[in-house]
């Protein structure tokens, strides 16, 4: 498995199907490390093993997006999760709102990159952090 | 180490793809030695409104800057042996800073369904974004330019077609417009326009909302159009929409961590041609386009698809020594913003069929190209499908005609109004017709009348019970392929051909051909990192008639079968010669 070191989770806030619910949930919108897009069928798995309470909710929810979440802290702990799962060191969450805020404020594609991956709502891996620089030589 | 010569990087500037020729890149001094270079003879100009206003009140063309010197422009094209085609953005236009819109004009950043800012990575890594074009300052800023534009046309003489230009992006097989915006401008424009359209205390349910939102979407976009059109009189030829490869949130997320491959791009070249949507380049820089990507793009746009669709504003192209795309189904889908809440051709696995079976031979129509495809072709027949739900008195007249002419349509009768059901049942029985009626998978019913064919069935009521599980892409197949084998369809399928792209055009045979009906010409690309063979089996009806461009590919003929063996980065043309 590859090495990942950043995961950035997109999300967003909202209804998907307005004339058949009234409270909107979160969604994540994309996921990507540091060298592209995450593949979303092993993620999606995860959230359908872990975080799906109802089965009927997920019917509708497009193939690219993963979700609904309750609350902000299920999606808090669904990424937790997936940052554990894929031995990543830390997983960062922005809303649309804060996407769109940092791509109005940069004007290279280079710098946008950088600061998508470090900026946002971050969560650590903890555990990968202690198992430290060695065990990537005693697996 | 590369043996091929490197292409100046200026140039990638200049020429970013597909004949385009960015004039504010480069000095006006440069432009004759610039065209006199340029391989094509047309040569399409997409006018920068910024770079001739940065205010929106004052202009410049040719009063301070000689490259803004439209005229000049064209005449050195013209003394160069081209002919400049300009295209006029009515909306956002990806490829330049702010979408196109003067310096001052850029205050509130469009947003897409997802209500995520347009990002966009041009050919030089220039991170772009787009801007609202529901303001009202901008619809007017964009009056009084097209104005001006129209006023400098007209005293200078210049009588260069303008295409006004719609510009989008694939999301999955779906074309965006990057028109569409979820930002507060347009919902504070959106508000006004709903005033004027409900009584006070009226509720719009969710869905009539929605229906209000695309009315008011395509009435805007038309306001622009229309006072392109009125400004710019003779010289406006007409729309087209464009799609620019790589220009999606996915395609952009891909390209900011530099990991995308060609076929990210190539399905969408794929997917464009197959919706009649101009495909554009001109995003990528040379690097992400060396290879099979760049042949693609030559063969079938720069050098066939483009000059057809300009050549024209109907889709048949009257130089019959031109390829077209070979189609043996057009697909009816509605655009209208509710699409999506209704069944798709995709839920019904018809896409994953025609693509394993005929490649790319289709042609998927909206309400905005139905006209397009409104005459018979009279060398490709074509199978006809439409949902119930896309059919209103147009569509059914439309139907109609095409069944009584001999034409073959299927319709798929999920969300068929009670109206058009009741139309369907007198038009059989005034006309006497026989309904033979079938279950197979699902209640089918088949009309005849002389060579023409309808075929009814319902999509929303697919056997569960005997299949015993929700219905997957096999068994979708299967009803499919039983369906189209009762048509006679003359075509030679490819076999083992994952991961190569190919695509299949077609003309009619010439006099010196007078032993075939018609010619068809498979491009064969392979864009991946293995060698891979593909075979086919001809029927009688087909006899390979030349091979060309030969690139990296070994091709073997034999009686009745041809072999093609592409390394990675190979390509290969076959025209065959098709008689009945």
């Amino acid at each position: 498995m590859k090495e990942i070191d950043y995961i950035v989770g997109i999300y967003h806030h909202f209804i998907l199907n307005p004339s058949e619910q009234f409270e909107p949930n979160y969604y994540l919108l994309y996921l990507l490390d540091e060298k592209g897009m995450l593949e979303i069928e092993g993620a999606k798995d995860l959230f359908k093993e872990k975080f799906v309470l109802d089965s009927s909710l997920i019917q509708k929810v497009p193939n690219n997006v993963i979700g609904p979440f309750i609350s902000m802290e299920t999606l808090n702990q669904y990424a937790f999760a997936l940052c554990e799962e894929l031995n990543a060191a830390q997983i960062n969450l922005l809303s649309v709102k804060e996407y769109n805020a940092l791509l109005e404020n940069h004007q290279t594609a280079q710098d946008f990159h950088k600061d998508l991956l470090e900026k946002g709502n971050v969560i650590e891996n903890i555990e990968r952090k202690k198992k430290g620089f060695l065990s990537r030589f005693f697996k | 180490m590369s043996l091929t010569t490197p292409v100046p990087r200026d140039q990638d500037s200049v020429f970013p793809g597909e004949n385009w020729f960015f004039y504010w890149k480069t000095s006006a001094s440069l432009w004759k030695s610039k065209l006199q270079e340029f391989p094509g003879t047309k040569i399409i100009v997409p006018l920068n409104w910024s770079f001739h206003s940065e205010t929106g009140d004052q202009f410049d063309f040719d009063d301070h800057r000689p490259e803004t010197n439209l005229k000049k422009l064209v005449e050195i094209a013209r003394e160069v042996g081209k002919t400049v085609v300009f295209f006029l953005s009515l909306g956002p236009a990806p490829f330049l800073s702010n979408g196109g819109l003067p310096h001052f004009l850029a205050r509130s950043l469009a947003l897409n369904s997802e209500e995520m800012a347009y990002g966009v990575i041009d050919a030089d890594g220039h991170l772009l974004k787009i801007y609202s074009f529901f303001d009202p300052r901008v619809f007017e800023a964009f009056d009084k330019f097209v104005k001006k534009l129209g006023q400098y046309f007209a005293s200078n003489k210049i009588n260069s077609d303008i295409w006004g230009i719609r510009s989008g992006y694939f999301k999955e097989e779906k074309y965006q417009s990057y028109f569409e915006d979820h930002s507060k401008t347009f919902e504070s424009a959106f508000i006004r326009y709903l005033q004027t359209k409900k009584k006070e205390d009226e509720k719009l349910t969710p869905i009539e909302e929605k229906q209000f939102e695309f009315e008011f979407l395509k009435t805007i976009q038309g306001l622009y159009e229309s006072n392109a059109r009125d400004s710019l009189k003779d010289n406006f030829e007409g729309v087209l929409d464009v799609a620019f490869l790589g220009g999606g949130t996915q395609n952009f997320l891909k390209r900011l961590a530099e990991n995308i491959s060609t076929s990210d791009f190539s399905y969408e070249l794929y997917v464009s041609l197959a919706k009649d949507i101009v495909p554009s380049s001109v995003l990528l820089s040379h690097r992400l386009k060396k290879g099979v990507l760049n042949r693609e793009l030559n063969d079938l746009v720069a050098n066939s698809y483009l000059p057809a669709r300009l050549a024209n504003s109907a889709y048949e192209h009257e130089d019959i020594t031109t390829f077209l795309p070979l189609s043996f189904f057009k697909v009816y889908e509605r655009i209208d913003g509710l699409s999506s809440l209704f069944q798709s051709w995709n839920d019904l696995g018809l896409w994953t069929f025609l693509n394993a079976n005929f490649g790319w031979s289709y042609k998927i129509i909206s309400s905005d190209t139905l006209k397009m495809h409104d005459t018979k072709t009279p060398y490709q027949e074509h199978i006809h499908l439409f949902h119930g739900h896309d059919i209103d008195r147009v569509v059914f007249n439309f139907i109609l005609k095409t069944f009584m002419n001999g034409g073959r349509i299927i319709v798929n009768r999920s969300g068929l109004s009670e109206e058009f059901d009741k139309r369907f049942e007198t038009f059989f029985l005034e006309n006497n017709l026989t309904v033979e009626k079938v279950t197979f998978e699902t209640k089918v019913q088949n009309v005849s009348l002389g060579e023409g064919r309808l075929v009814l069935f319902d999509g929303e009521a697919f056997n569960q019970e005997s299949l015993k599980k929700q219905p997957d892409d096999a068994d979708y197949s299967h009803f499919w392929k039983s369906l189209v084998d009762t048509f006679t369809i003359v075509h030679a399928p490819i076999n083992n051909a994952e991961g190569i792209d190919y695509y299949w055009r077609t003309r009619p045979s010439s006099t010196n051909e007078l032993r075939f009906e018609e010619v068809r010409r498979l491009s064969l690309y392979n864009p991946t990192s293995y060698r891979k063979k593909i075979r086919m089996n001809l029927s009688k009806n087909f006899v390979v008639y030349k091979v060309l461009d030969e690139i990296n590919v070994i091709v073997q003929t034999y009686p009745n079968e041809i072999e093609i063996e592409l390394s990675p980065d190979g390509s290969v043309i076959v025209d065959f010669g098709v008689f009945s």
